[in-house]
């Protein structure tokens, strides 16, 4: 069967390799003049991690600066409220008003953005739109809202952060007042704990008299004395983290600056490009169409072929007496035909073969 | 008794003279016109009289080998349809088996009267030929066109008839057959195709053997099949296949063993 293919593959190659050949050949630059023109804004980020700072944020450390941000676009860019805040600060903001129109922004916007990482540092944005106007405006768009939008995450966060270490820092003061307060009524109410002793001043209270600290002679002042201390040591790990809040707030602020600086910013292009994925999707999708064709039309020429060809469709129904080759009859001329290879074997015998004269052959005299 | 292979003729090794004299044999209008205006005059064509393609010869030689050809047998040379080259292997049999055996008569006939092209092939008169012998009962000899081998003579079909079939299903047919092997050692009748005319199974009926002819990559092997179904087993020597020839270049044939 192979054998049969690969004869019929040359039998017909004229006809078999003609299409992946000649289709290509016209779906290319068919598709090279309809491809849509459009324009490209581009834009450079440069995307770092303030050095210096110290603050947390939710950057993978396996990753590049440029591909954490690069992630961070992308998941934005999926969301609902972004994309209509991008489309609010463009021309395209009537498309919000429906539901409708915000699925036709979002095509729009996944069908011209993409972002590329380049290298470590640098995040590469493209917008691309059959408007230079909106092409510009969209770019702009986007990073101006995701620039802001990471802005006030950051401080919102900071918010909460410095809001939670405030409350929580009140409140510890306020157990301190109350500690504070008991040990004053307490001392108040017990006034020998602070008796002075007329012989011997202030050091003649009964616990200096013994040797022992005031606490030791009374368990109640001992445990208010620690209360106090307690409250204390939690005022001061709160104002300790509110502080530390605030500076990571301030960092993370600063370090936003850093984070997403605009070192290349959009530009109105001025310039139309042809969409180069159609003008080669298009030849290469024709050139998988026209080998199926020339494999299908191939496999049919092979299996509507009845006729006899080789020995093996004879044998061994009958005895086949021999081969005889076709005649390449290269001196001969074409006005003899199909009767050159009859005349040709005559010719030994007498018969002739054509008028004029034929050239002699190389080597004979 | 079967033919035992003699030593090649000098005219089976290629001629290296570009211009052959016409042996004293080969006389006639025919003659004339294959010579040109004087016989025994130079030969307007300056080929070698060699073997179109080296090898083909020993094609032949092959058929007649495996068909078992025997000297007094009259040899059947037809095919399914038109076309696939009967009279091309009958001629070749027939100057293969005259180069080979010097001693032998071989004779071949063209029984196609519908299509004769024997005449013309070899330039000599196309009448009389067979149709005129068998339509007036004259005797074949006059009939017979000399070659370049002594060995080797022609009958044309003839001149166009009214009704060549009723001729060749005659008993004068059956008549100028037997002549012919009481003549000639080998006889090889090219008929016309058995699919085309039944005069081919009539005429099979007159030769002791047949030789089916199919064209390669031409005749559909249902055709075959039926044609096959028209002979007499024990006649049919053979089927050769004409025209065979791979599509697949050489050196792919070499390098997959295809």
């Amino acid at each position: 069967m192979i054998t049969k293919l690969v004869e019929a593959l040359f039998r017909h190659k004229l006809l078999i390799l003609l299409p992946p050949v000649l289709i290509p050949l016209i779906v290319g630059p068919l598709a090279l003049l309809m491809a849509p023109v459009y324009y490209e804004t581009w834009a450079g980020i440069w995307v770092d991690r303030p050095t210096y700072l110290d603050y947390k944020d939710s950057w993978n450390s396996y990753l590049t600066p440029a591909q954490n941000q690069s992630g961070r676009l992308g998941e934005l860019l999926r969301t609902r409220s972004f994309l209509m805040e991008v489309a609010n600060r463009t021309a395209l903001a009537p498309l919000t008003a429906s539901p409708k129109g915000e699925e036709q922004f979002r095509r729009f916007i996944g069908n011209g953005f993409a972002q590329f990482p380049s290298g470590s540092n640098l995040l590469v944005l493209r917008f691309r739109s059959p408007s230079p106007q909106l092409s510009f405006q969209v770019l702009k768009a986007i990073i101006d809202t995701f620039n802001e939008r990471t802005a006030t995450d950051r401080l919102n966060q900071a918010s909460i952060a410095i809001a939670f270490y405030e409350s929580r820092l009140q409140s510890a003061e306020e157990e301190l007042a109350k500690a504070n307060d008991a040990m004053r009524r307490y001392v108040a109410a017990n006034p020998r704990l602070t008796a002075i002793d007329p012989d011997r001043g202030a050091a003649a209270t009964t616990a200096v008299r013994l040797g022992l600290p005031a606490t030791a002679i009374d368990p109640t002042l001992g445990e208010l004395m620690r209360q106090l201390e307690l409250r204390q040591q939690d005022a001061e790990r709160m104002r300790a983290s509110l502080e530390r809040a605030r500076l990571d707030a301030s960092a993370a602020l600063e370090g936003q600056e850093l984070g997403f600086q605009v070192v290349d910013p959009p530009r109105l292009p001025t310039e139309a490009t042809r969409q180069r994925r159609r003008a080669l999707i298009y030849p290469a999708a024709g050139l998988v169409v026209a080998v199926g064709f020339s494999v299908s039309l191939l496999v049919l020429l092979v299996a509507a072929d009845r006729s006899v060809r080789t020995e093996s469709d004879l044998a061994p129904a009958v005895r086949v007496l021999g081969v005889a080759p076709r005649l390449r009859l290269r001196r001969v001329p074409k006005q003899l035909g199909p009767d050159a290879a009859r005349r040709a074997i005559g010719y030994v015998a007498g018969a002739t073969l054509a008028l004029p004269a034929l050239p002699a052959p190389k080597g004979g005299s | 008794m079967a033919i035992e292979p003699a030593q090649r003729r000098e005219a089976d090794t290629p001629v290296q003279a570009p211009e052959l004299a016409l042996p004293a044999s080969l006389n006639g209008a025919g003659a004339s016109r294959l010579a040109g205006a004087d016989a025994g005059a130079p030969l307007s064509v300056q080929l070698p009289r060699e073997w179109p393609l080296p090898g083909a010869d020993e094609v032949f030689r092959g058929i007649y080998t495996r068909a078992g050809v025997q000297s007094g047998d009259v040899l059947a040379v037809c095919s399914a349809i038109a076309g696939e080259g009967k009279t091309t292997i009958g001629v070749g049999l027939g100057v293969t088996l005259a180069q080979d055996f010097p001693d032998r008569h071989v004779l071949l006939v063209e029984t196609d009267l519908q299509r004769p092209v024997l005449a013309a092939d070899f330039q000599v008169e196309a009448g009389p030929g067979l149709a005129e012998c068998l339509l007036n009962g004259w005797p074949l000899e006059p009939a017979y066109r000399p070659t370049l081998f002594d060995n080797l003579q022609l009958l044309p079909a003839g001149g166009p008839v009214a009704n060549p079939s009723r001729l060749l299903r005659s008993s004068r047919m059956a008549m100028a057959v037997d002549a012919m092997r009481q003549s000639h050692d080998v006889v090889i009748l090219d008929l016309p195709a058995v699919l085309v005319t039944s005069d081919a199974l009539l005429l099979s009926d007159l030769a002791d053997g047949v030789i089916l002819v199919v064209r390669a990559g031409v005749t559909p092997a249902s055709l075959v099949a039926k044609a096959l179904e028209q002979f007499d087993e024990d006649k049919l020597r053979g089927v050769v296949l004409n025209g065979a020839q791979s599509a697949i270049p050489r050196w792919l044939r070499r390098l997959c063993g295809l």
